[in-house]
């Protein structure tokens, strides 16, 4: 008999109290393809339901989705360590008309997953430049029907923010922007 | 004032890019303060690249990778 057990989106994990964005994205990927669900804080977390056993680390999410014509939930869970991971089968989205219009042609699970770390990251940069006194665009999903894929676009404009030193860093990244600067 | 333009790409790559408004360095500072205050624990994919460019600057700007720190 199958399992239902959550696997690990690869390499994304989200910062502290980010579990509200999270939830935002999901919310906005998913549009009208079908209904989210986020735990409240504190609590268990939210049961899933699937056509197989649910394994038992997966049973309760911190995200659960439920498409539209589906008989079973999509589990997200966000680990102590921030990694996201999701649960669910293919049938669950196979078909979905509304991800298909939405995700040129495609609806599938690895397709999902690709756009909710993208767009995840997209909304993170977004907030944090907001935080620090930027004024965005706005994140528009963009469609390259040739390429059969889209890409998270936003435009940041500093303002008359003048917060570019001085700030206390949180995240420490390496790498140079190299020369021409 | 100046405008940076984020691509996020479904690969999971992000391309940075100067659209107007910098002169000198102020568009790295720009970026570095964005990356430099990301939320504590926010990590994105393994291979990232960003790249960037600057409409003042007429010239070549090889892509850039960025990596975690441990």
């Amino acid at each position: 008999m199958s399992t239902t057990q959550k696997i690990s989106i690869r390499g994304l994990k989200i910062g502290e109290d980010q579990l509200e964005l999270l939830g935002e994205t999901v919310t906005e990927l998913v549009g009208d393809a079908g209904t989210v669900t986020v735990k409240e804080k504190g609590s268990e977390g939210l049961q899933i339901r699937s056509r197989h056993a649910v394994a038992v680390n997966s049973k309760f999410a911190d995200i659960k989705i439920r498409f539209h014509g589906a008989n079973a939930d999509v589990g997200i869970y966000v680990g102590n360590d921030g990694q996201i991971d999701m649960a669910w089968d293919g049938y669950v989205v196979r078909g979905n008309e509304t991800l298909k219009q939405a995700f040129e042609g495609r609806a599938d699970r690895h397709t999902f997953e690709k756009n909710l770390n993208a767009m995840f990251v997209a909304k993170t940069f977004e907030e944090t430049a907001i935080r620090k006194g930027f004024v965005s665009s706005g994140i528009k999903r963009v469609s390259l029907q040739k390429e059969k894929m889209g890409q998270f676009e936003l435009e940041l404009d500093t303002g008359f923010s003048n917060a570019f030193s001085g700030d206390e860093q949180k995240n420490t990244l390496s790498g140079s922007l190299g020369g021409g600067f | 004032m100046g405008k940076i333009k984020v691509v996020v790409t479904e690969e999971g790559e992000i391309k940075i890019e100067a659209k107007e408004g910098f002169e000198g360095k102020s568009c790295q500072e720009a970026i570095d303060f964005i990356l430099n205050n990301l939320p504590t624990g926010f990590e994105f994919a393994e291979l990232e690249t960003i790249r960037h460019g600057n409409f003042s600057i007429v010239a070549e700007n090889p892509q850039q990778v960025y990596t975690q720190q441990d």
